[in-house]
């Protein structure tokens, strides 16, 4: 779905007067490869470029060197970037500063219009992504009215209405309490269970343990790569590039060392339970 | 509370007018307006009345709605009456109280004056009662279209309009929150002269200034993600169509202006002013 090839990414940084003074590399020869309806975390501490890495995925930003392909279309290609960015849906973290209509339905409607998509269709399709993303009882709202989690789902009702084949989240529960986070999650459920490939760029390591990859980024490149049980086993490592492993994960780190026999694979409570249950 | 408050002063209910085409509206209230600019006879103002009360009640807004638009004009209307009044000099002097006089001239100037503004902001709020904003901008959008081939942003502008709309409200309530911080920090309001309060504003200014910029900055991605550029090749969810209703309204605001600008020369009663 998605392919980074030696991707490297440089910007410019200026001085007070508007100068430029140096160049940071906030990408470093990064090559990635996400599968067609697999979820994907991407894990860092701030700054670690893993936002850029987002915005690369659909053209947002270009490669200073190396490439990206998005369903087969390189990024740096002018003629395919609507394509892209249609494939290729990317919700913000900040669920204010993305919804762009006065009125819910009308938020869902703006990425169709702007493809160019016949009136009678736009409706077809936003009545269908409220239904999927439940947000069918609010949508003569103003998006004002709504929840941080709310906003979110109506972000993703947004993009899907766009009908992408990924859908690309750049820290879409940074700003939700601990229920909107639920809520996004569940959304995540759902577009996974449509066969939608899903990049959740996150730094909350529970989020991350549904994933079926994970990579972890640290000032600008990709230090580790595996499944979230080969990820979150390795403790010390992801401790030395600024991550706290899930609670379960330190739990079963604790009681291993104090001599119980627990496997490292377990990362979730139930898992956990079920393996203490069992000893 | 901060995020209640609406823009515009749009009044919900179900009625012929709400449901017009907004471009009909925009249309008629300009025509309205220069109606009443235009004329100046008892008749047509009795017509323009007549009008206005029709118009009223098809909309199904209640009647101190409409009138709550005239009390941001009191003072306008009242010191333009009170000059027109005691400035304009001829005919017969009606009252003379020791240096000021009222004449004729004056008298009718005044009353015409008063007239013609209260029906001016009675017809427009009736427009901004029955019309939510976004309808008013894509009205907007579709009447200045021509304007395109002489390479006015029509487009951006209503966009642009329509993004304030929906961060209007934002914004009001990050101004609540800054000014909260910042009295929190021992920052005072409500004492001291105009200057001094208009200082105290600086703080509370730049940084809802910044953080606009950052909220416009966001937005712009998150736009751009979803494919805007412009409104070339753009299709719209909710477009403009003209109903049957539309054609009949104007019809009958043609009627309208037809009555009014003759109204005084073919209705015996008629006497005008000048």
């Amino acid at each position: 779905m998605i392919h980074a090839k030696s991707l490297t990414y440089d910007y410019e940084t200026f001085d007070s007067e508007g100068n430029a003074d140096g160049v940071v590399r906030a990408l470093d020869d990064i090559s990635v490869d996400i599968e067609h309806g697999k979820f994907v975390a991407i894990l860092g501490r701030n700054g670690s470029g893993k936002s850029t890495l987002a915005k690369q995925m659909n053209a947002l930003l270009l490669p200073t060197s190396g490439t990206v392909w998005v369903d087969g279309k390189d990024t740096k290609n002018q003629d395919d970037l609507w394509d892209i960015r249609q494939s290729a849906g990317m919700v913000f973290q900040n669920p204010d500063n993305q919804i762009v209509g006065t009125v819910v339905e009308e938020d869902v409607g703006f990425g169709p219009e702007n493809m160019g998509v016949p009136t009678e269709e736009i409706w077809v399709r936003v009545n269908k992504c409220l239904k999927r993303m439940g947000m069918e009882p609010f949508r003569y709202e103003s998006p004002n009215a709504l929840s941080g989690g709310q906003k979110q789902r109506l972000s993703i009702a947004g993009i899907l209405a766009m009908e992408p084949k990924c859908v690309i989240m750049d820290e879409p529960t940074a700003m939700l309490d601990p229920g909107g986070r639920r809520e996004v999650m569940k959304a995540i459920k759902d577009l996974l269970a449509e066969h939608l490939s899903v990049v959740l760029i996150t730094h909350y390591m529970e989020e991350a343990v549904e994933a079926d990859y994970i990579y972890v980024m640290d000032s600008g490149h990709v230090v580790m790569t595996g499944t979230p049980v080969e990820i979150f086993s390795d403790t010390e490592t992801i401790k030395k590039y600024g991550l706290q492993p899930p609670q379960v994960v330190q739990v079963v780190d604790e009681l291993i060392k104090k001599g119980v026999p627990l496997n490292r694979n377990i990362l979730t409570t139930e898992e956990l339970v079920q393996a203490l249950c069992h000893q | 509370m901060i995020r209640d408050i609406t823009i515009g002063q749009y009044y919900k209910a179900k009625s012929v007018i709400h449901r017009l085409d907004p471009r009909v509206k925009l249309v008629c209230t300009l025509l309205f307006l220069i109606s009443l600019f235009l004329t100046r006879s008892v008749m047509t103002y009795l017509l323009a009345t007549l009008w206005l009360f029709v118009v009223i009640k098809t909309s199904k807004v209640p009647f101190r709605f409409v009138m709550r638009g005239l009390k941001a004009i009191v003072i306008l209307l009242v010191v333009t009456a009170m000059l027109n009044l005691f400035m304009l000099k001829g005919g017969d002097v009606l009252v003379k109280i020791g240096r000021f006089t009222i004449t004729e001239a004056g008298l009718s100037a005044t009353v015409y004056l008063a007239v013609r503004l209260i029906y001016l902001i009675i017809g427009s709020s009736l427009m901004t009662l029955t019309t939510t904003p976004t309808q008013l901008t894509d009205g907007l959008e579709s009447l200045l279209g021509p304007l395109k081939k002489i390479h006015v942003p029509v487009h951006e502008i209503a966009m642009m309009m329509s993004i304030a709309l929906r961060f209007i409200p934002i914004l009001l309530e990050e101004t609540d929150k800054i000014m909260k911080a910042q009295l929190a920090r021992g920052a005072d309001f409500e004492n001291g002269n105009i200057f001094h309060r208009v200082k105290g504003m600086i703080p509370i200014l730049v940084p809802l200034f910044v953080s606009a910029f950052r909220r416009a900055n966001d937005l712009a991605l998150a736009m751009e993600a979803r494919c805007y550029h412009g409104g070339e090749g753009r299709t719209r969810m909710k477009p403009l169509h003209y109903q049957k209703r539309d054609y009949i309204a104007y019809a009958v605001m043609i009627v309208y202006m037809v009555l009014s600008f003759c109204g005084g020369k073919w209705l015996p009663l008629h006497f005008w002013v000048f």
